[in-house]
């Protein structure tokens, strides 16, 4: 075999798997669960499923910022618990828009502090974020003394409940709304620049004036505040804040997605849409074992193999366009 | 002692061409090498050298072209084929474990065992050892550990390794880089006592004398084309150079003219110190001046500076900028008052490796290119300040949204000192900037200094290449142990004088 012509075609291949191996694995995924079983296929199954993908499709947008920074949060499931329990317990006072205001205002203060943590007080993420996954639960049982809060506020419920002209989930507007903006920060906006530039390179960054502390902050603030629409849209669904239940692996599911969609753990540029897609594939994939009535432990057994396979999937890529090198 | 063939070639290399996105970094390139035969290989950084050896070793896989070892044809998949094929690379970081002795490091994996093969021979592995050091006539403790072993000591051990590996062809990659003279000689000895055995050596180097004393023939690349192959009895260290270069570098370091002390003070430094590594430094620094800065390691230069931009943090020490005193506590605050800074570590702290050549160049003003407050980039704007600094430094690049880390070091370097120049800095700061970039790049970096100087800009220089701070600075202080030893005007600096002060001495 011509040795020229096969790197050829090895190289399209690398370029066609890296633009379209993520969407292809979905639309596979969909396909097989609408073969293998038929309640899968209904149009209000699947219209759903997007609007279930929201729970870990926008926490995921935060993920990835905080990923591509060479950092990452493993409280996000305690997170999602804590700021659940206190928005809601507080909503009967305030009512709808100022008390879905203020459990935000809540939730990036706790990203805040994570940041704060990670920065000035150098201690590593893994380290920061553990002890917040225990210090997080632990506030949320202690503060509901582990009663569930159950929630009556209309406008809280129709954020995750709610139908647009009675079909379209809400939560998947609001999804889309957040990866837009995430989208226009990270790409057309200087402070995207500065979140890319501390990720590829800390140190020249801060040569060229960037505040790397400041961004790194900011991107676990941000953090805060998807995991806090997350937990509005969680807590709707589920019709109250359960301190114990909510948020269970979902740190697992959201670094599987964003690793998934093809940010590299180490850091530097990352990829909001392999994010979502990812978030649709984990999503979809749940919900099909689901139906097909596999037992939820070998369901988060699949997950695993997932997020496996995810960072194998992306050594493709390079394989196939001999990059390996880099 | 092996046999050697008719035809006496021992690797030919045909047609050789390997493509990275982007880039051609061989394009149909030939090459060979006979039996005993030291060849070297030579050219400016970026011509392909380092590419060809990877592709030898088995790093990379070549776009189209065929190798042929001692007349067969052979592909390498992995570096684990090329040792196979009995092709041995010694790089310039040596691939021993430094917690195994001198005889562990020559037969890892290949230990001579004893007691149905459970426990390593020590012995015998030990004597092997021995035979293949004296073998190249090498005086070395076997059971010595690699940890405790000079730079020039690990090199020997890699060789031995090779040799053992029973290695045709060992290519040296820049191998007395870091080696003292007698060392040199060393090497220079056991590298005619490897031809002797018939073992072939692909030397590279960037010293072309060394080349011209140990080789049979020379092969110049340049841009990743081979444009000649000559003996080296019959071709001149003139000839090889202008095949290098490709075009006549003319006026090296530029024109340059002496500034007078009379010139306004565009930044003064006062009683400055770094704790543990600068003393009660003071300088001025005049408009339009270029101030050199010459030390050895250890001189605190490189603290100094670093502190001055706001990088690092000072002990105490005042600092003034045209003329009131002013507090530099993060690099924001240099930028600001146009303080600019060229590091000289390109790849761990100048370029943003995932990013393109248009963002890295941008990253300093991209938030004055906006609008709606500073929301959103202008994308044409910042096109435009783009295609201007690109066009007057002259940088080459195959499209604006290429990744940085395909250019060359020369062009990365540009797209650093243009970056810093975008923020419109009147103090440039520059640590080694030439350092790991080819002759002509370097020649055109010494001409943007002396324009800028020309332009107003005040330049401070830290080089370790003492003919740079002799040819381009106006005045040059030589730092030792974290005090100023020398200062040297333009009329009174020589190299001599520099190296003296750099080393504690002070010449008259």
């Amino acid at each position: 075999m011509d040795d020229f012509r096969f790197r050829k075609v090895k190289q399209n291949l690398g370029v066609f798997w890296g633009n379209f191996g993520l969407p292809l694995i979905f639309i596979i995924i969909v396909v097989v669960f609408s073969l293998s079983n038929p309640s899968f296929a209904t149009r209000y199954n699947i219209l759903s499923n997007f609007g279930f993908a929201a729970y870990v499709g926008i926490a995921a947008i935060g993920m990835t910022f905080v990923i591509m920074t060479g950092n990452f949060d493993i409280s996000i499931g305690s997170m999602l618990a804590l700021v659940a329990v206190l928005g809601s317990s507080f909503m009967p006072k305030t009512g709808g828009v100022i008390g879905v205001l203020a459990t935000l205002a809540i939730a990036c203060s706790l990203g805040f502090i994570n940041g704060i943590f990670v920065t000035k007080l150098r201690i590593p993420a893994f380290i920061t974020t553990l002890g917040m996954l225990f210090v997080f639960r632990a506030l949320a049982f202690i503060y509901t003394n582990n009663v569930p809060v159950y929630i009556s506020d209309r406008f809280w419920l129709y954020i995750g409940n709610g139908k647009l002209f009675g079909v379209i989930p809400f939560p998947v507007l609001l999804m889309g709304i957040c990866y837009l903006a995430a989208y226009l920060v990270l790409r057309k906006s200087p402070v995207g620049r500065y979140i890319i530039a501390v990720g590829t390179n800390a140190r020249a960054a801060a040569l060229s004036g960037i505040n790397v502390d400041n961004i790194k902050i900011l991107v676990f603030t941000l953090l805060g505040l998807f995991v806090g629409i997350s937990s509005i849209v969680n807590s709707a669904n589920q019709g109250a804040a359960n301190p114990g239940l909510m948020g269970q692996n979902f740190e697992f599911q959201v670094i599987t997605a964003v690793v998934l969609g093809g940010t590299a753990l180490s850091g530097g540029n990352g990829s909001l849409g392999g994010s979502l897609i990812a978030a649709l594939i984990v999503t979809f994939l749940g919900n099909g074992m689901g139906l097909m009535q596999v037992n939820s432990y070998w369901q988060l057994v699949a997950t695993g193999l997932v997020m496996i396979f995810a960072v194998s999937l992306n050594k493709l890529k390079f394989y196939l366009l001999g990059q390996g090198e880099y | 002692m092996r046999e050697i063939p008719e035809n006496n070639t021992l690797l030919s290399m045909t047609g050789i061409t390997k493509i990275f996105p982007g880039v051609i970094a061989l394009k149909d390139v030939d090459f060979e090498t006979k039996y005993g035969e030291v060849h070297a290989l030579v050219g400016e950084n970026g011509a392909g050298k380092s590419t060809l050896i990877k592709i030898l070793s088995g790093l990379y896989r070549p776009d189209s072209g065929d190798i042929l070892l001692e007349g067969r044809k052979v592909f390498f998949a992995n570096t684990h084929q090329s040792q196979q094929n009995n092709i041995a690379v010694i790089y310039q970081e040596f691939n021993l474990v430094p917690e195994l002795s001198v005889a562990e490091n020559i037969f890892i994996g290949r230990e001579p065992k004893t007691f149905g093969k459970i426990f390593i021979n020590w012995k015998k592995m030990n004597a092997n050892a021995k035979e293949m050091l004296d073998r190249l006539d090498i005086e070395l403790d076997c059971k010595r550990f690699v940890s405790d072993l000079s730079v020039a000591e690990r090199q020997m051990v890699e060789i031995a390794k090779a040799l053992s590996l029973d290695a045709k062809l060992i290519i040296m990659d820049e191998p007395t880089a870091t080696l003292t003279e007698k060392e040199v000689v060393k090497l220079f000895e056991i590298i005619a006592e490897l031809k002797k055995q018939g073992v072939s050596i692909i030397y590279i180097s960037h010293r072309l004398e060394e080349a011209f004393k140990l080789s049979e023939r020379i092969t110049v690349l340049r841009d990743g084309k081979k444009i000649g192959t000559k003996l080296t009895t019959q071709t001149s260290q003139d000839e090889i150079v202008s095949m290098m270069v490709g075009k006549v570098v003319k006026d090296y370091f530029g024109g340059s003219k002496s500034v007078s002390a009379e010139r306004e003070v565009l930044l003064e430094i006062k009683n400055y110190s770094i704790a543990d590594h600068v003393y009660n430094v003071g300088f001025k620094l005049h408009k339009g001046e270029i101030l050199g800065f010459a030390g050895v390691l250890g001189s605190g230069i490189h603290s100094l500076l670093r502190s001055i931009y706001g990088a690092t943090p000072k002990t105490k020490g005042e600092i003034f900028f045209e003329g009131s005193p002013v507090e530099i506590n993060s690099t924001k605050d240099a930028i600001k008052l146009g303080i600019g800074f060229v590091t000289e570590d390109r790849k761990g702290e100048g370029i943003l490796y995932d990013m393109s050549v248009l963002q890295n160049l941008t990253i300093i003003v991209i938030k004055s290119l906006t609008f709606l407050k500073g929301l959103f980039v202008k994308a044409k704007k910042e096109k435009e300040v783009f295609n201007s600094m690109s066009n007057s430094l002259d940088i080459k690049f195959a499209n604006l949204n290429q990744r940085i880390i395909f250019l060359s070091g020369g062009n990365q370097q540009k797209v650093i000192i243009g970056r810093t120049l975008l923020s419109n800095c009147k103090v440039l700061i520059l640590l080694e900037p030439t350092r790991g970039i080819d002759v002509g790049a370097k020649a055109e970096i010494h001409r943007i200094m002396r324009e800028l100087a020309n332009k107003g800009i005040s330049i401070i220089l830290s080089s370790s290449e003492l003919p740079e701070l002799v040819n381009l600075t106006d005045r040059c202080i030589a730092l030792y142990k974290g005090k100023i030893n020398a200062e040297f005007t333009r009329e009174t600096m020589d190299e001599e004088k520099l190296v003296a002060a750099q080393i504690g001495q002070v010449k008259k």
